[in-house]
């Protein structure tokens, strides 16, 4: 079942690219159409038109941002259903469009279809264009090259395989501080939690189990050392116990730690 | 994630891009 929701989310992810491409050139082209009249047409309704526009303008602008919108989206939701980080190359959509378009702005505001000079306004347009495009297209290049060639660790996060040890590793880490009174015992519990493991060279190649493992275990056993700490202090300070005997019970304390530790 | 599948993955990417230009290039000259 995974293999073929696998494979579904390939293929709509592919089918994605396509309807987003497709959709863009379609629009780039049809705008370049209309640039080369003059920058503006009008078609239908009841009045003379004075520049008509070119052919199958109107669907291929009307239909490329639908097409870009849905085309995205399929890639963004079919890219995330994979291994990696795949969604992410939908982002492309946004400076795929803007540049492209920007590209035309500054092509025909630099030298306009009807002979003249420079057209500044279309230039405008044109450096505005490629700054909304350009800017994001730099800021975001790291994670787009993640998406495109995600790390080797990528695999685990999204895959269906991930979930199934992550609660092995919560039963762990939940059942560890009921043993662990005694600070010295953790280490003993951690070692009696993954001699059971039926599978312990697939524990020790998660990732995220040590970390986790680590800081679970020196949490409480911080507050357990504070806490002693504050009770001796407390009982030097009461005069239950003299100086020599308040240094001799903190390096016990102390020296215990240590042991944790490691 | 394999070398192998992030290869096919960025085949894919590449080849969708390249399709859909292609696509968008001949509705352009059929609707025009």
């Amino acid at each position: 079942v995974d293999g073929q929701v696998r494979v579904r989310s390939i293929v709509m992810y592919v089918v994605g690219l396509v309807v987003l491409a497709s959709a863009t050139t379609g629009a780039f082209l049809a705008m370049r159409d209309v640039l080369a009249i003059g920058g503006s047409c009008a078609s239908g309704g009841p009045y003379e038109v004075a520049v008509p526009c070119p052919e199958g303008t109107a669907v291929l602008i009307v239909g490329g941002i639908f097409g870009w919108l849905v085309g995205a989206g399929i890639t963004l939701v079919a890219g995330s259903n994979l291994p990696g980080d795949y969604g992410t190359v939908a982002a492309l959509a946004w400076p795929g469009l803007f540049l492209s378009f920007g590209w035309n702005f500054l092509e025909f505001g630099l030298d306009p279809a009807d002979g003249g000079g420079v057209n500044g306004g279309m230039v405008f347009c044109g450096v505005l264009f490629f700054l909304m495009g350009g800017v994001p297209l730099v800021l975001g290049i790291k994670g787009l090259a993640r998406g495109l060639w995600p790390p080797a660790t990528a695999a685990v996060a999204s895959t269906g395989t991930a979930p199934a040890p992550a609660p092995r590793t919560a039963t762990v880490d939940v059942a560890r501080p009921v043993d662990a009174a005694p600070v010295g015992s953790t280490q003993s519990t951690s070692a009696g939690a993954m001699t059971p493991s039926p599978t312990p060279p697939e524990a020790m190649t998660l990732p995220p189990q040590p970390p986790a493992g680590t800081s679970a275990r020196a949490q409480p056993g911080r507050e357990d050392i504070v806490g002693e700490l504050e009770r001796l202090a407390g009982l030097r300070a009461s005069g239950a116990l003299d100086g020599d005997e308040y240094e001799r019970a903190k390096d016990i304390l102390l020296g215990r730690t240590g042991e944790d530790a490691r | 994630v394999s070398t192998g599948y992030r290869v096919m993955m960025l085949t894919l990417t590449l080849a969708g891009v390249a399709a859909g230009i292609a696509l968008g290039t001949w509705a352009h000259a059929v609707l025009s």
